[in-house]
């Protein structure tokens, strides 16, 4: 817990670096409207309690047709769960972008209208024939969409072992054997079906709450590797990851973790011990949490881990992880202390106390002030919808949380910043430059409720740049690479994540604040290239091109 | 924080010092030698050597004190309670008469009387820091954190500077969620008496508790440990050792943590600190015997907790059925639980509830006295005795297990409600009332508690109170 006095101390210290940032000033507003993206979930509960009910979902922000425009992919929960009808209406919406900034629905005859129980969402070009392909995880069969690049869609999964009849909720795409092409992991979460669905509540008045995850067995997780043309076999024993029924994966972040240069999977469970396998790049994996520190926290106690997001919070070059958890526990900052080890140090960083009384499920890390250190936000909501009948003092819908960094990676809570009024049921969230002036917008999604918006203001005082990439040797969106802006002795650091936070995944994109008039970026790909460009300016996007034909830079579509 | 270190330090400060017994006069001697056999145990020959001074000279208010002592260290506590009353009757001044009576009815787990007694004393002496701990003390049994600290909040701030004050507040403070203000009353305590080991505890434990003092905190933890009178160093040796890994001071931790895993070795935690610390130092061997330690330990729990929640999800099926009156498969459930798990005391509750209202009382005396005797410190357990009794008709017997319910959790409404009726049952409306009172303050709101209530005020000529209560009483009638 910090004092007031500090609370203002700290503040008064970020005012002076990001001066564009009034004390009072919300760094942001609420333009859901504004954008028209008018979507809200709904989980068509009957009132038994079935557990995926509460858990969506997730969404999806990347540029469907190559306009340049980033587009918003929502998951709904539309196949129907026993005694309820459900809505064959209400599908997965997806929002394209138009000139004016706004978006329009053009779900129908883009063929991504999917009507599973959906959970989750995931992209990449897994064909290499130069667009985005999209995968959706659910409660039941994922499907897996062919994009034509003009924003047509055609579901290819079905029959194939991506259908299995199972409960996925995050998945990302990696090259987990350097071949060039991405393959596909799948989080999976319970072994629950309605007809091993238990009472939980209770008893004595008959009151139902949605049951702990530890009433049920996990589902094993799945890599899947491609064959080069978008068809996907499953590997999972030979490939070293776990089938045991302790598997309750809900986030996931794949990187580089332990700077070998070689892909890795970062899997947060619920309740049980979250996974590190360590790729060999070669299709295989070596499960590595525990002794790397990153499995249970500083107690050696499990959490109940949802959301994971990874970046730089210290500046020391080094990834950290950054976990959301239950309520009662804290969310945790696995911070990096060397090369492939991590030590919970949650504490010493402001984050435990402001996060025990809230569940957090969706998190993003990201320089949300721009002052040239990455800041975090919690999207947070009970699991429980109806927990105030059990526990006065809880409450299903909470407050959104964002906490500022020092430099140092000590974090300080602005909810006041936020401009967001009222809680949430919030689960995904990602940070995105949705309105294309180079700053991170917020996108929060909320279980049985509206999708919000929330767009960053702080571009009216200061600049940012986005940097995308196109592989060649490596992945075609370069998913896996380690970008180094570098300028007035100071480097910020990114990796380019194809999934993190909860359920979804961001555009394939990194974003810096760029207080100099130039700086070098170089990238580090996953096939061991390194790419160098000096002369980078804010105000732009860059793509670099692993084979060194890389494009003219595009200024953002608003001047800052 | 570690909740546990919160509670190791509370639990330390339970064991308050005997009363100060003022010892002058001709039988100065005689006075001091009882004291010396009650200070060294010897209960009996304190017993005895207080009764020779009393009949000799029956107005000692000192020898009925310590007669009051001895006997409620050998445990009888009427004759303690009336010891301590004679005292107060010898010499109507003397604080430490309510206080020692309030001792032997905190004894008694009777919350209310020992509070009257004690608001007495300080009603004699204003500034009484024994006075003042003990109602802090049983404020907290009874549930009422604020109240506790409200009331050395004012003592402190109106001067009474003591120790022992600072480090009771600042404790509440922790438990209240308020590291800052426990900080510094730690801090204000310390001046006043450098090196108290508790005091450094409640300073190492706050500065743990703040993010811009967490690295700080060692130091005072490390005085504390260095005092020799913790109770169970280990604890604070791991809490020092997580601190010092978490700012990767990776070989200092290592002394605290080989340390800690001497005296605390069964925590799991202690190895996977050790484990971090020893690989991030490049010890890798030692680092993987470690892990290996925590993860049998960790292991172990692990087991414990799925077989734990395998009997919960059982047991909740059980209750489910009870709740819907379907008592016989209810009782069939929860005996199948029971025969793979006889020492299960939920089960063996829920056992005992299903058969009472089957109407097979005997039965569920027995189930209910096995589920007791396996967890002797769950309050709800205490609260059905309590009410088996009161069916049974036995309201003394009823009155005690519920005030052993309510010595272990005070905030039970429904025991306080339990408890008024079998008080008033009794003719002791006044405590009824209380009771009564606190069940309502609780939330329980039920024509019952109306009624007892109303039937105390009258007993005791409160007409117009007993008939607003009987209002409320008619208005939940009509309404249920």
């Amino acid at each position: 817990m910090t004092s007031t006095p500090v609370r203002a101390g700290l503040a008064l210290s970020l005012t002076l670096v990001a001066p564009g940032v009034g004390a009072q000033s919300p760094l942001f507003e609420d333009a859901t409207r504004e954008l028209g993206i008018d979507f809200s979930h709904r989980h068509f509960g009957t009132g038994r309690k079935y557990m995926p009910e509460n858990m969506g979902a997730g969404l999806a922000v990347f540029d469907v047709d190559g306009d340049g425009q980033l587009d918003v992919y929502l998951v709904q929960a539309s196949g129907a769960l026993p005694g309820s009808t459900g809505d064959t209406e209400a599908t997965n919406r997806l929002f394209r972008q138009g000139a004016d900034g706004r978006f329009q629905d053009v779900t129908e005859g883009s063929g991504v209208g999917h009507g599973g129980y959906g959970m989750g969402a995931s992209f990449g070009d897994i064909d290499g024939d130069g667009d985005l392909d999209l995968f959706v995880t659910n409660y039941g069969p994922d499907a897996l969409f062919r994009n034509d690049g003009e924003c047509r869609f055609t579901e290819v999964a079905a029959g194939s072992e991506l259908a299995r009849d199972v409960w996925s909720s995050s998945a990302g795409m990696l090259d987990a054997d350097n071949d060039g092409d991405l393959d596909l992991f799948v989080a999976r979460y319970l072994d629950w079906h309605p007809a091993n669905h238990k009472f939980c509540g209770n008893a004595q008045t008959g009151l139902r709450s949605y049951c702990h995850p530890d009433v049920y067995e996990g589902a094993p997780d799945g890599l899947f590797l491609n064959d080069g043309t978008g068809r996907f076999a499953r590997t999972v024993d030979r490939a070293g990851i776990r089938t045991s029924a302790n598997d309750k994966g809900l986030g996931l972040v794949l990187s580089d973790l332990n700077a070998d240069g070689i892909q890795d999977i970062y899997v947060a469970n619920d309740s049980t011990r979250n996974y590190l396998y360590l790729g060999s790049g070669k299709g295989t994996f070596r499960e590595d949490a525990l002794a790397a520190g990153v499995a249970v926290n500083a107690r050696g106690a499990r959490e109940a881990s949802m959301g994971v997001e990874l970046g730089d919070l210290n500046g020391d070059g080094l990834p950290d992880l950054f976990l959301t958890h239950l309520d009662e526990e804290t969310n945790t900052l696995y911070m990096s202390s060397g090369v492939g080890l991590w030590v919970d140090r949650t504490e010493a960083t402001g984050l435990a106390e402001p996060s025990r009384p809230w569940v957090g499920f969706g998190t993003v890390l990201g320089d949300f002030d721009h002052d040239g250190d990455e800041d975090l936000f919690v999207a947070n909501g009970h699991i429980i919808d109806n927990i105030d009948r059990f526990d006065g003092t809880r409450r299903h819908r909470q407050p959104p949380q964002l906490f500022l960094n020092d430099g140092s990676g000590r974090f300080v809570e602005r909810r006041d910043l936020l401009g967001v009024e009222g809680d949430l049921a919030g689960r995904a969230a990602l940070g995105a430059d949705i309105d294309d002036d180079g700053d991170l917008d917020l996108l929060i999604t909320q279980n049985d409720g509206p999708t919000l918006v929330l767009r960053n203001l702080s571009s009216t005082a200061t600049a940012g740049l986005r940097v995308s990439l196109a592989g060649s040797n490596s992945n075609p969106q370069g998913y896996g690479a380690r970008i180094e802006l570098a300028a007035d002795g100071l480097t910020q650091r990114r990796w380019l994540k194809s999934a993190s936070s909860y359920l979804s995944q961001g555009p394939p994109e990194v974003h810096f604040a760029l207080r100099a008039e130039t700086a070098v970026l170089t990238v580090y790909w996953p096939s061991g290239a390194i790419s160098k460009r000096p002369d980078i300016r804010a105000g732009h996007h860059y793509t670099v091109a692993e084979d060194g034909a890389s494009p003219p830079s595009r200024p953002f579509a608003k001047s800052q | 924080m570690s909740r546990f270190l919160l509670a190791l330090i509370i639990a330390s400060l339970t064991a308050l010092p005997a009363p100060a017994q003022e010892v002058g006069g001709p039988e100065a001697d005689a006075l001091n030698a009882a004291v010396a056999a009650l200070v060294q145990g010897d209960h009996a020959a304190a017993e005895s050597q207080f009764r020779a001074i009393l009949d000799r000279a029956p107005q000692t208010a000192e020898a009925w004190l310590g007669l009051s002592e001895a006997r409620r260290l050998q445990g009888d506590l009427d004759e303690a309670l009336e010891a301590a009353q004679r005292a107060g009757e010898a010499a109507p001044g003397l604080a430490a008469a309510p206080l020692t009576a309030a001792r032997v009815h905190m004894d008694r787990g009777a919350a209310q009387p020992a509070l009257s007694e004690l608001e007495d004393v300080l009603e004699l002496d204003p500034d009484s820091v024994d006075a003042l701990m003990l109602i802090s003390l049983v404020l907290r049994q009874l549930g009422r954190i604020d109240e506790a600290a409200a009331g050395l909040a004012n003592a402190w701030n109106r001067g009474v500077r003591h120790p022992a004050v600072a480090e009771q507040l600042s404790i509440v403070r922790l438990t209240q969620g308020d590291p800052a203000a426990a900080l510094r009353l730690a801090e204000e305590g310390l001046t006043l008496a450098p090196g108290r080991p508790t005091l450094l505890l409640s300073k190492g434990l706050a500065k743990a508790a703040l993010t811009e003092h967490r690295a700080e905190a060692v130091v005072p933890l490390g005085e504390a440990i260095h005092s020799g009178l913790l109770p169970e160093p280990g604890r604070v040796h791991l809490e020092i050792g997580a601190i010092l890994v978490e700012e990767g001071r990776f070989a200092e931790a290592i002394g605290h943590l080989e340390t800690a895993r001497d005296e605390v070795g069964h925590e799991p935690a202690v190895h996977y600190q050790l484990a971090t610390a020893r690989r991030a130092l490049g010890q890798a061997e030692e680092a993987l015997a470690d892990l290996a330690r925590f993860e049998e330990l960790a292991g172990e729990s692990d087991a414990d907790d799925a077989t734990r929640k395998a009997l919960g999800t059982r047991l909740n099926e059980a209750q489910a059925l009870a709740a819907a009156e379907r008592l016989d498969e209810a009782l069939e459930a929860v005996r199948a639980l029971l025969l793979q798990n006889p020492d299960d005391a939920p089960a063996l509750a829920l056992e005992a509830k299903i058969l009472f209202s089957l109407g097979h009382r005997t039965e569920a005396e027995v189930s209910l006295a096995r589920a007791r005797e396996l967890l002797p410190t769950h309050a709800e357990y205490h609260f059905l005795a309590g009410l088996f009794r009161m069916y049974a008709g036995l309201p003394v017997e009823a009155e005690k297990a519920l005030r052993r319910a309510l010595t272990l959790d005070g905030s039970l409404a429904e025991a306080h409600a339990l408890l008024g009726g079998s008080l008033a049952k009794q003719g002791k409306s006044e405590e009824a009332i209380v009771h009564f009172q606190r069940a309502l303050e609780l939330g329980i709101d039920q024509p019952d508690v109306r009624l007892g209530y109303a039937g105390a005020l009258e007993e005791l000529g409160r007409q117009s109170e007993a008939d607003e209560q009987m209002k409320a009483y008619r208005r939940l009638t009509a309404t249920n």
